[in-house]
């Protein structure tokens, strides 16, 4: 989970720890979540529908992206002129992509103070509500009785705070994540492979949800395990926000 | 407290890593409008960067403007005032022992560590150990040395047999890379203290002191003291005994007499946190740490506040005369004029525990006068027998 959710675990004591620390911000439940079978599932709240007759107005949240590299030991670094260049991309495919499926959209701005507070809370809050439906829901190995068949997660009535403070009728959270395998690590892999070694590729992995901020309800959620597109470039944003925004309401 | 000897100046167990120095023309990471360089510290600051957005919004965070000022000036005293603002320093609530510093200038002290220091020397060498591993830019040049040793034993794991233990061997050099960069952050604190006029002996005495609590605490748990346990090929950082030591040995070809410790300062500082720290500790159900450091902080004599403590920590542990003795501890604290409160309150629940409960209700209804607004007025009222 976030850095801060667990402040201890972040000073685990010897470099191992660390190390594994360093294989970018991988999402903990996310990562553990790579045991699951199948890389892509989503899941809509039964019944939904958008309100007729008028434009619906998302906005997107802050979201978290990391893209860097995997060094041959499996050490990633995240490199920021990418990141940069991805988070532009994706915002502006994603935008395109909700625009032309016929809906109103925006960016959460910057916002300091209070309000920041606020929609930091909601971030976080939102990655481990994602977490638990992982767990329970599109990979419910074990999942929690009261959540089986029916896709029934909230953020709160809360939430409708963000829309005084700037946001729309729902809100897009997305989070997206690469780590790209140097030369030396695809030698290494390859290597491996033909003796019967392991060197597991990091695939990218991306996932995104819209809360519907009049009740809270978390109304559409897709996870890519293994998601496509190479976001430093703009038809590889396109593609990841296509994957990224599969089976989301309204769009085919 | 296990943790404290591997753990200690973690910080940066965060972000390691570093470069070997050897460019004596570059800019420090101190300097004022730094940026940082290639693409890996560029990497690591983002990261960072992104980590210091979200610590800003922690809950753990303490935020009291005065003790924030305090360590930040503490920090300028030790290092210049022309660097120390290149370091955003955040004081985490969490009863731990533990400080650390991030590749771009985010420094995060505990509370913890705070209750354990005695006066402004050992808080000034802490930050300059700290401020040392970011000038020396420790966390990039770990990041690199791991990379590059990860890299290598990734390949020779591929060797049957043999490749496995040399990928143990690097694993052991990068973490004696690691504990190289501790002790030359130990010694880069010790010429800040020296430079800034603080006594340099502080740094060691922390450690003797640190190795005395652990003491205090294995004996009141009937274990093995922890001091020299875990010092190992596989340990972060240098062990407790060899900082004490080694610390103490160039402090004292510094010179040490008459050097500023700043007790009295410190202490005004803390004033207002004690409380609060020493309540934080208490819950940690650690006896005999808990015990060691209510004594050190009563050097000076036992206040009320630090009676009242010693009341709450015997009542908690609860084990067979503990009753009694904080019933003593108790009516030691009442006696004082800086009691808080809540000493009456630990009175009251107390006497009740001994089965004196028309003089556990008087002491309980005696806290309710004190303070009309407790927060636990209703469940309190309810065992005062309160209309």
């Amino acid at each position: 989970m976030a850095a801060l959710t667990d402040l201890r675990r972040l000073f685990t004591h010897c470099l191992l720890a660390l190390l594994a620390s360093f294989v970018l911000a991988t999402n903990a439940a996310v990562a553990n979540s790579l045991v699951y079978a199948g890389s892509e599932r989503s899941a809509v709240q039964e019944g939904f529908a958008f309100p007729a007759g008028k434009q619906p107005k998302i906005t997107i949240m802050r979201p978290e992206i990391f893209v860097g590299e995997q060094s041959s030991g499996g050490l990633a670094r995240v490199n920021a002129d990418w990141t940069k260049a991805g988070k532009e991309n994706l915002l502006f495919e994603l935008q395109q992509r909700l625009q032309k499926a016929g809906f109103s959209t925006s960016v959460m701005p910057e916002l300091s103070g209070e309000n920041e507070t606020i929609t930091a809370e909601y971030r976080a809050l939102f990655k481990i509500v994602v977490n638990s439906a992982i767990e329970n829901d599109l990979w419910p190995a074990d999942g929690l009785p009261t959540k089986k068949g029916e896709f029934d997660w909230s953020l709160g009535p809360g939430i409708a705070k963000l829309s005084e403070i700037g946001a729309g009728e729902f809100a897009l959270f997305f989070y997206s994540h690469d780590s790209f395998p140097l030369p030396g690590r695809r030698a290494l892999e390859l290597v491996g492979i033909a003796k019967g070694f392991d060197a597991p590729e990091q695939p990218s992995v991306g996932y995104a949800g819209l809360v519907d901020l009049r009740n809270g309800k978390l109304v559409w959620l897709n996870v890519n395990l293994r998601i496509d597109g190479d976001v430093r470039k703009p038809e590889g944003a396109r593609e990841r926000a296509r994957q990224l925004l599969n089976d989301f309401p309204g769009i085919n | 407290m296990q943790k404290l000897a591997l753990s200690f100046l973690t910080a940066t167990s965060l972000a390691v890593a570093g470069v070997a120095n050897a460019h004596p023309s570059r800019p420090l990471p101190s300097a004022i409008g730094y940026e940082p360089k290639d693409e890996d510290e560029r990497g690591l600051w983002l990261q960072m960067d992104e980590f210091e957005r979200n610590l800003k919004q922690s809950k753990l965070l303490i935020r009291d403007p005065e003790l924030n000022q305090y360590v930040h000036s503490v920090l300028c005293n030790t290092v210049g005032s022309d660097r120390c603002n290149a370091a955003r320093i955040y004081i985490i609530r969490t009863p731990y022992f533990n400080a650390s510093m991030a590749p771009n200038g985010v420094m995060m002290v505990w509370s913890g560590l705070l209750l354990r220091m005695r006066n402004e020397a050992e808080l000034a060498s802490v930050l300059g150990h700290e401020f040392g591993h970011f000038e020396k830019q420790h966390s990039l040049q770990s990041f690199r040395d791991i990379r590059a040793k990860s890299d290598a034993a990734a390949w020779l794991s591929l060797v049957p047999g043999a490749g496995m233990f040399a990928s143990f061997s690097l694993l052991g050099s990068a973490l004696r890379f690691n504990r190289e960069m501790e002790r030359e952050a130990d010694l880069i604190s010790l010429d800040y203290l020296a430079e800034s006029g603080y006594d340099p002996m502080a740094a060691s005495n922390i450690w003797e002191q640190l190795r005395a609590e652990m003491d205090a605490q294995a004996k009141a748990r009937k274990q093995r003291s922890m001091k020299d346990v875990g010092n190992s090929l596989w340990s972060t950082h240098p062990s407790t005994k060899e900082r004490m030591e080694y610390l103490r040995e160039a402090a004292e070809e510094m010179g040490s007499e008459g050097k500023r410790k700043g007790e009295a300062e410190f202490r005004a500082a803390m004033q207002k946190w004690w409380p609060k720290l020493v309540d934080d500790q208490i819950k940690l159900n650690d006896f005999g740490s808990t015990e060691f450091l209510l004594g050190q902080l009563a050097s000076d004599g036992w206040t009320g506040r630090l009676l009242f403590a010693r009341g709450e920590l015997y009542r908690a542990r609860a084990k067979k005369d503990d009753m009694t003795k904080a019933v003593g501890f108790y009516r030691q604290a009442a006696a004082k004029s800086d009691a808080p409160a809540e000493t009456w309150r630990g009175l009251g629940v107390a006497l009740m525990r001994l089965g004196k409960q028309a003089d556990g209700r008087a002491a309980l209804r005696k806290y309710l006068q004190k303070k009309p607004d407790a927060s636990d007025r209703a469940m309190i009222g309810l065992m005062a027998r309160e209309k």
